[in-house]
């Protein structure tokens, strides 16, 4: 009888361990972009030679067919970044990381953008339109996020983007001594259509105490403007 | 007679404890420790059950006459934000019963509501802290919520007076406080939550006006990016509206695609 | 205001002479120190929004003549974290600003400093909004 019992015991705490997995970090928190990394140098986003630029003809003329005037010109036009430009800003609007168990959530306060990265095994589904965040899957290599995006909307702005780009990032928290925990986003961005070879890049973001996320809506001066009864087309850079 | 009988009790009693035994260990180790009462989860995608929640009568609504001149005087091309790609504002966002999803978010500091529509992103903290000193309204306004039992207490303070509270164009001041109860509830349909809505504006309503909304999982439903979508289609107007020969390119590249 | 000072502090070394907006255009503007315009005028218009804001001030002139400058700023989101609110500004306040001016538009300027109507002094190039 309490061998019975002993052994039901053991089983049913295995059982309960493989069905309890928690990760192995957890990143929620208020991110704010620093260009200050953990070892308190200046770094840089993007290598020096960066193939931004559509290298072959072939890709030049892709990126001009591809144009587009309401999406493509950056000065009427705010609209999102997206994959993968949206976590390499370092202007200084703050990124909301939410951790659940079956996805991590990222709400980006430029543009009020949200993400969302699966960790439950989904495939993108079939006939799934791309957008600006693409589709994300990601899974945990030990203390790393290891992250896949497809699926992003191409385009030109704000910088050219095919049906192929694929985003491999590697997130993970490292110490940034003074500056408390780090975040650093490493980022390997390939696009054969526009790039010669895959390329990476690199971001760091900290905390700071009691720092919110804000509320960003593109339209809002139009909006003032309407509401405040302004009439014509008189915000400059629109 | 009497030791058989004993016998068989004995052996049913030690049955009952050993699978009571079984089922309170398998219940402490497949899952986390019960908290003394458990917080159901109010997580995943959800979507408003049109058919279950009435929108207000405004005829009986106890408005005051400043109200009801707003209503009167409502123009919905400059006063709905939705018109503009601009949120819809708490508590617009939970009264809508229009069929958009949206997704619930549960983690130890924040309850997060994320709508797809027009990208309103509810926070309610709860981790016991207080409302601001001095909170500068805004669209979703300060959320502080906590589990009382099986039920979230939400109260929501400085909402900006730029959000209506439906199409009618149904006012509220910076002043509005709302109180929600918000549960979870089988039913035919399946598993619903309900949210129990109590709005206070004495500038706005004589007495405090209440509103219950049902939400059932939509677990299928895609989060489509809609504020983008929205101000993808605001320039698009706009650029046919200002600048007719990029519109015609702008047509030309789409056609072509 | 620790955070506000903390934020100061890091962005102190991200500052360039342009602002660190996203993706709108402000090539328009001549951010040369020397190129610097400063007015004294009245508030008329004062939109506190994102993705930028915008002050609008009449400028009287010696003769007498009135003229609308536009002066603007960064998104609402990040001024609102470096202490400004809604009520900063108001139709009827008397200001003074010193501004980087447009290239082309002469009475256009992206704002470098503020002396509110209560005398208060804003500065901008110490933290690069």
């Amino acid at each position: 009888m309490k061998r019975l019992i002993a052994l039901l015991v053991v089983f049913t705490s295995i059982q309960a361990q493989a069905a309890n997995n928690p990760a192995p970090v957890d990143l929620t928190g208020v991110w704010m972009p620093t260009a200050i990394g953990p070892t308190g140098e200046r770094t840089q986003v993007f290598p020096e030679n960066l193939p931004f630029l559509p290298e072959t003809e072939a890709g030049r003329a892709a990126y001009e067919a591809n144009y587009n005037p309401v999406v493509d010109d950056a000065s009427r036009s705010c609209l999102p970044y997206g994959m993968p430009r949206q976590m390499l800003v370092r202007a200084q609007y703050p990124t909301e990381i939410i951790q659940t168990d079956d996805r991590i959530t990222m709400i980006v306060e430029l543009h009020n953008d949200v993400r969302r990265i699966y960790l439950d095994g989904r495939q993108k589904p079939d006939g799934l339109l791309p957008s600006f965040m693409g589709f994300s899957t990601g899974h945990w290599e030990k203390d790393e996020l290891v992250i896949e995006t497809t699926g992003i909307r191409p385009g030109g702005y704000p910088e050219p983007k095919s049906t192929d780009l694929k985003v491999t990032e590697r997130i993970r928290l490292v110490d940034g001594g003074d500056a408390g925990t780090m975040l650093e986003l490493k980022m390997v961005i390939d696009d054969p259509v526009y790039y010669a070879a895959p390329f990476t890049a690199i971001n760091y973001f900290r905390q700071y105490d009691g720092l919110e996320m804000g509320e960003y809506f593109c339209s809002e001066d139009l909006w003032r403007q309407n509401l405040d009864g302004r009439t014509g087309d008189y915000i400059p850079w629109r | 007679m009497t030791c058989t009988l004993e016998d068989k009790r004995h052996r049913d009693i030690k049955a009952r404890i050993l699978s009571g035994l079984i089922s309170c260990l398998a219940a402490i180790f497949s899952g986390p420790l019960p908290a003394a009462e458990a917080a159901p989860d109010i997580s995943g995608t959800w979507v408003p059950v049109s058919s279950l929640s009435q929108p207000w009568d405004t005829a009986s609504l106890p408005l005051t006459a400043s109200a009801k001149d707003a209503l009167a005087a409502f123009d919905p091309a400059r006063q709905d934000s939705s018109a503009f790609c601009m949120p819809f504002g708490t508590p617009r966002n939970m009264l809508n019963t229009a069929p958009d999803p949206f997704e619930i978010l549960v983690t130890d500091h924040q309850i997060t509501f994320i709508f797809d529509r027009l990208g309103d992103v509810r926070r309610i903290s709860t981790d016991g802290r207080p409302f601001p000193e001095d909170p500068i309204p805004s669209w979703m306004g300060y959320s502080i919520g906590s589990w009382q039992g099986s039920t979230l207490h939400v109260d929501t303070i400085a909402m900006n007076a730029e959000s209506i509270l439906a199409d009618s164009g149904l006012p509220h001041s910076e002043s509005l406080t709302l109180s929600e109860e918000i549960t979870l509830m089988d039913s035919e349909i399946g598993l619903l939550l309900i949210d129990d809505m109590t709005l206070t504006d004495p500038e706005n309503f004589r007495t405090p006006i209440r509103a219950t909304r049902y939400f059932q999982r939509a677990p299928y439903a895609t989060m489509s990016e809609g504020s983008s979508l929205c101000l993808l289609d605001m320039w698009r107007e706009r650029l046919e509206n200002t600048n007719r020969e990029m519109f015609r390119e702008l047509q030309a590249q789409e056609a072509g695609q | 205001m620790k955070t506000c000072q903390l934020l100061g502090l890091i962005i102190l070394f991200l500052s360039t002479t342009g602002p660190a907006l996203g993706h709108h255009s402000t090539a328009n503007f001549n951010f040369d120190d020397s190129a610097r315009q400063t007015i004294q005028g009245v508030v008329t218009y004062w939109s506190f929004t994102n993705p930028h804001s915008f002050i609008e001030v009449d400028v009287t002139g010696e003769d007498g003549s009135v003229v609308s400058h536009t002066i603007f700023l960064t998104s609402r989101v990040a001024l609102q974290r470096y202490g400004w609110r809604p009520s900063s500004l108001k139709a009827g306040d008397k200001v003074e600003i010193e501004g980087s001016p447009d290239y082309e538009k002469p009475n256009e300027m992206y704002l470098q400093r503020i002396v509110f109507a209560d005398g208060k002094v804003w500065r901008r190039d110490e933290i690069a909004l």
